[in-house]
């Protein structure tokens, strides 16, 4: 759940995702799920000119499978808290495993 | 047993307590009804006022015994066993009969004193009985000591309320209040014991009291009566009796157990009405008489049956009655209720009785009762009863449990839910310490342990200049502090240093600079050698350095978890509770581990070229960045140690060993550029605000380290490495300038700083970064200024002659940048000719 | 939560060697000829990885300029890199 609570904090951030078919849309992140799929509003097709078939659309739906990258604004990332979070899901997961 | 409600207790059986209870119909006795019909003959062999012939109308003849054979399957057992007789209720409510009896008598006191008077009495009788009783249940030689009715009785219970409909109609047995009460004894006593058992009786005390009771009681309630006849009705009298009855009923403490709670409250209302519920209470039908059943299916065949059998001497005269004369009964419905309702059989059976017996007399008083009195009668009986049902129900397992079970399971729960919540946090705990920062922007909101240790984070993410400015800020504020003080208690001429900074303004001709520049080459040769080979951390791999660091911050966010447990402020004064002081060994030990995850207090290798391990550590960026969340948790000593640990090591220190400028460059690697900025950050302003505290011998004491043990030309030249013999000379200066120090320890002081100053006088241009290098030298003219404080006057006028053309330089090109860094850069030198006793003005002008 | 009878950070699985490298510069391969480098700030079980002052390295094969590799590189401040495409994560120096 670290990065679905990772997510959750960059809510209403602008935010680049790139998708494994090479498709980059950038818009404002509305919203995820522990799936890490994502909705999108104002979206806008990074390099339109190739995918013109999106220009008409305003918000996406993103199924978290098909996202390779997420640029993310780095102002908005607390990198020491993220850090130690991330240590502690580490850690519940040990502690799981064990 | 009576189906309909007669009472089917024999007289003879009244008046003797033995042999009672095998007549007497008992509820779990199996062959009452069918008895005779099966040729039973034990129980015929009593009844001798009792004659089966005389009494049997020949309806019996008329039962279909065809279908007979699935009343096992319908009613429970085919055979007189069946009942389960080898339930060890004895056994297992012996064990609890305390508790059992506690609760009884709370809720028979709460809600049962209000309606009546008679309960005190009652509950006196009953609380010394109570022990008796058990002592005498318990020593039953009996074959079925067993009490099997317990069992059944919850099943019995839910028929309550059906009889708080019927029980209205029961009313006849209204004055036989007491008489009700005695059957209800007997019903309860049979309960109790099987009816085999019943003979055996080993409680016949208690058996002869509520005979002989019962008999008074009928006659006392005959008279009674009469009396209300005459004297219109009162209720309050035919209550009397029933309270002595009452009495003895409570000395059969065994109820209690078989978890009757109900009994005792019918008991206590002894009120006419209520009296006939008391009888119905389906306690009396045990389900294991299958042989009532059949007699259900028809009805009319049974009661001759019935009656007959269980009751030779009573039964005699109520069966038949019973029938014609409960008129109620049947125009109640209730003999229908009860034969369509085979499971809840047991209801005939008890109801039968009891109020049959005293049937006679009840019938007056109901009818003496106007219909409205009635009408509201039932209605509060059925409430009543319906409420004790439920409490019934409700009381079934009352004192199963102790209270330290219960209390176990609670906490078992607590615990869950505890840890359910430690859970979801640690889940969410990015966005939760996240937003809790978040939101401390806005109100001055509290902010819980987590939010704290990351808030200095933050500022770092905001933007690092900042933060870097602010760590710049709060050396220059001791700087500062240094100089103010020294300013305050004037030493030097101004007039020397005024002829020496004219100097330096009208020739510029002679410039020390050549002459430091071969030495710089020296110095850096001279270092050089040692520091390259130094990048292998002997004898500890990178990997193992990682995982140290790691380990710091295990230990670290175990404390913080911990730090969040703490179990609240303790009350100054107060006592700390046993949670309070486990927490604090807990957070001890904690502490301790971190201080062995450090591993500062390894010893130093043989090997001098060898790192020691928490310097190695300290190499990682994360490590660093742990040393001001260490530093919240460990106290003076340790920090102390810290400190010293760094300085013995400074040269080593990657930030130090990496952090001068190579010759011919202008600048740092972006690497070594982030290692001094994070080390800046993180390491330096917990040190830097522990020397803030730290006494003049300890400072003494550090800057003597530092000038035996390491290369203090090496240091100067680092951005690091002058910081800290900033914080040590001007640290060193305010406790002078305070007179916090004795002379001996100034003296001492003096010494040192003497013993840097020859070392460093010679070279001061070399701790300059080299011209033209993008960086802000505001460091530099820190450190100068502390020197410069600290500096007698001798040393005043050397570092001034050594330095001019820097001042020159900076006080020229602030002329040329744009107004802001022209700023910065003119403060920045003023910082240093104040502490001269000078000020830029004075170049400026 | 870690516990705390265990303290030493034992690389007792694969990732444990990740977590070493937590706030440290690491290489990552991924599928379809790319490669980034950057900081590690997360990762969690599935290899979901959030990367700062990344660069990323794409190959590609010029098919125009007889199939010679050319690289693209891209920078990113901050970075998420979905676990399904990670092959390798190593660490650097």
């Amino acid at each position: 759940m670290l990065f679905f609570s990772f997510f959750k904090t960059l809510v209403d951030h602008e935010v680049t995702i790139e998708l494994k078919n090479d498709l980059s849309i950038r818009g404002t992140l509305k919203s995820v799920d522990q799936f890490l799929n994502i909705k999108l509003d104002e979206i806008q097709v990074v390099d339109e000119v190739k995918y013109p078939h999106l220009s008409a659309v305003k918000n996406v739906f993103i199924r978290g499978s098909v996202v390779r990258y997420v640029h993310l604004p780095a102002n908005a990332v607390d990198t020491t808290l993220l850090e130690d979070a991330t240590r502690r899901e580490a850690a519940a997961q040990a502690n799981k495993a064990k | 047993m009576s189906f309909f409600g007669f009472n089917t207790t024999l007289p003879r059986d009244r008046t003797a307590h033995a042999p009672h209870p095998r007549q007497a119909p008992g509820f779990s006795q199996q062959r009452d009804a069918f008895a005779g019909l099966s040729g039973n003959s034990n129980e015929k062999a009593d009844d001798d006022g009792y004659d089966f012939e005389d009494t049997y109308d020949g309806l019996g003849d008329e039962l279909d015994e065809g279908d007979d054979e699935f009343n096992d399957e319908t009613f429970g057992g085919g055979n007189a066993a069946a009942p389960g007789k080898d339930f060890d209720f004895f056994g297992s409510t012996a064990k609890v009969a305390n508790a059992i009896n506690e609760e009884q008598l709370l809720y028979a006191r709460g809600p049962k004193k209000p309606t009546q008077p008679a309960p005190p009495s009652y509950h006196q009788d009953h609380q010394p009985k109570a022990p008796s009783h058990a002592a005498a249940t318990k020593p039953k030689p009996q074959p079925a000591p067993k009490h099997q009715v317990p069992t059944e009785i919850p099943e019995l219970k839910p028929e309550m309320s059906l009889w708080a409909t019927t029980s209205p109609e029961a009313t006849p047995a209204k004055n036989l209040s007491a008489h009700a009460a005695v059957h209800y004894l007997h019903i309860e006593n049979q309960l109790q014991d099987p009816p085999p058992a019943q003979p055996n009786f080993s409680q016949p005390a208690p058996a002869t009291r509520k005979y002989k009771s019962l008999e008074e009681v009928e006659a006392e309630i005959l008279a009674k009566k009469q009396a209300k006849l005459a004297a219109a009705q009162q209720p309050p009298q035919p209550q009397l009796p029933p309270p002595t009855q009452l009495n003895q009923q409570d000395g059969w403490p065994g109820r209690p157990v078989q978890g009757f709670p109900q009994h005792p409250q019918m008991q206590m209302q002894q009120q006419p009405l209520q009296q006939i519920e008391l009888p119905f209470p389906p306690r009396g039908m045990p389900p294991p008489q299958q042989n009532q059943r059949p007699p259900q299916t028809d009805r009319t065949s049974e009661h001759p049956q019935r009656g007959p059998i269980p009751q030779p001497g009573p039964g005699g005269q109520l069966p038949f009655p019973q029938i014609p004369t409960n008129p109620q009964f049947q125009n109640n419905n209730i003999p229908f209720p009860m034969g369509m309702i085979p499971p809840q059989g047991p209801q005939g059976p008890q109801g039968p009785q009891p109020p049959f017996v005293g049937m006679p007399p009840i019938q007056p008083q109901i009818m003496q009762m106007t219909e409205e009195e009635r009408v509201k009668f039932l209605e509060e009986e059925s409430k009543r009863l319906k409420r004790n049902h439920k409490i019934a129900q409700l009381s079934r397992y009352n004192g199963l449990m102790t209270p330290s079970d219960k209390n176990f399971i609670t906490r078992i729960q607590l615990q869950q839910l505890v840890s359910v919540n430690e859970d979801s946090f640690n889940e969410d705990f990015y966005y939760q310490v996240y937003m809790a920062i978040r939101a401390r922007n806005n109100p001055q909101q509290p902010l819980d342990q987590f939010a704290q240790t990351y808030l200095g984070q933050q500022g770092a993410r905001g933007g690092r200049a900042r933060r870097q400015d602010n760590h710049l800020l709060r050396m220059q504020q001791q700087v500062q502090r240094a100089v103010a003080a020294a300013k305050a208690r004037p030493k030097a001429s101004q007039l020397v240093l005024e002829g020496s900074l004219g100097k330096i303004s009208f020739s510029n001709v002679k410039t020390p600079k050549p002459l430091l520049s071969i030495k710089k080459q020296d110095s850096t040769g001279a270092v050089e050698p040692g520091q390259k080979p130094a990048h292998a951390f002997a004898g500890i791999d990178r990997r193992s350095i990682l995982a140290a660091a790691e380990d710091i911050y295990r230990c670290l966010l175990d404390l913080d978890s911990h730090e969040r447990k703490h179990p609240g402020p303790s009350l100054t004064g107060q006592q700390p509770d046993a949670n309070t002081i486990q927490w604090f060994e807990a957070r001890d030990a904690l502490i301790a581990k971190l201080w062995r995850s450090l591993r500062i207090m390894e010893p130093f290798k043989d090997d001098p070229t060898a790192l020691h391990p928490f310097i190695a550590i300290l190499s990682v960026k994360k490590a660093k960045e742990a040393i001001p969340r260490v530093f919240r948790y460990i106290d003076l000593q340790q920090r102390i140690t810290i400190l010293t640990m760094i300085t013995i090591s400074l040269d080593q220190v990657d930030v130090i060993k990496d952090g001068r400028y190579a010759p011919d460059t202008l600048s740092l690697s972006n690497e070594t550029k982030k290692k001094i900025e994070v080390f800046s950050q993180n390491v330096l302003p917990p040190l830097l605000s522990y020397v803030g505290d730290a006494g003049l011998d300890v400072i003494t004491g550090l800057l003597g380290i530092l000038i035996d043990r390491v290369n203090v030309l090496l240091l100067s030249q680092t951005q690091v490495g002058l910081a800290f013999l900033t914080m040590f000379t001007s640290r060193a200066e305010i406790i002078k300038q305070a007179g916090q120090a004795d002379d001996q320890a100034v003296l001492k002081w003096t010494q040192t700083y003497d013993r840097l100053f020859e070392i460093l006088e010679d070279h001061l241009l070399d701790i300059f970064p080299p011209h033209g290098a993008q960086v802000d030298d505001m460091y530099v003219w820190q450190f100068l200024a502390s020197m410069a404080v600290v500096a007698n006057m001798s040393q005043q006028q050397k570092m001034v002659s050594v330095v001019k053309d820097r001042v020159n330089e900076n006080v020229q090109a602030s002329k040329t940048l744009p107004q802001e860094m022209g700023q910065h850069k003119l403060a920045n030198t003023n910082l240093f000719l104040r502490a001269l006793g000078l000020d830029i003005d004075l170049l400026l002008s | 939560m870690a516990d705390t009878e265990n303290g030493t950070s034992a690389v007792a699985e694969p990732l444990d060697l990740v977590r070493l490298s937590l706030d440290e510069v690491v290489f990552v391969k991924l599928r379809g000829d790319r490669e980034l480098r950057g900081r590690l700030h997360a990762y969690d079980s599935h290899c979901n990885l959030v990367l700062g002052e990344v660069e990323e390295t794409i190959y590609v094969v010029d098919e125009d300029d007889d199939d010679t590799i050319r690289t693209v590189k891209k920078n990113s401040e901050m970075l998420f890199v979905r676990g399904d495409s990670v092959v390798i994560i190593a660490t650097t120096t």
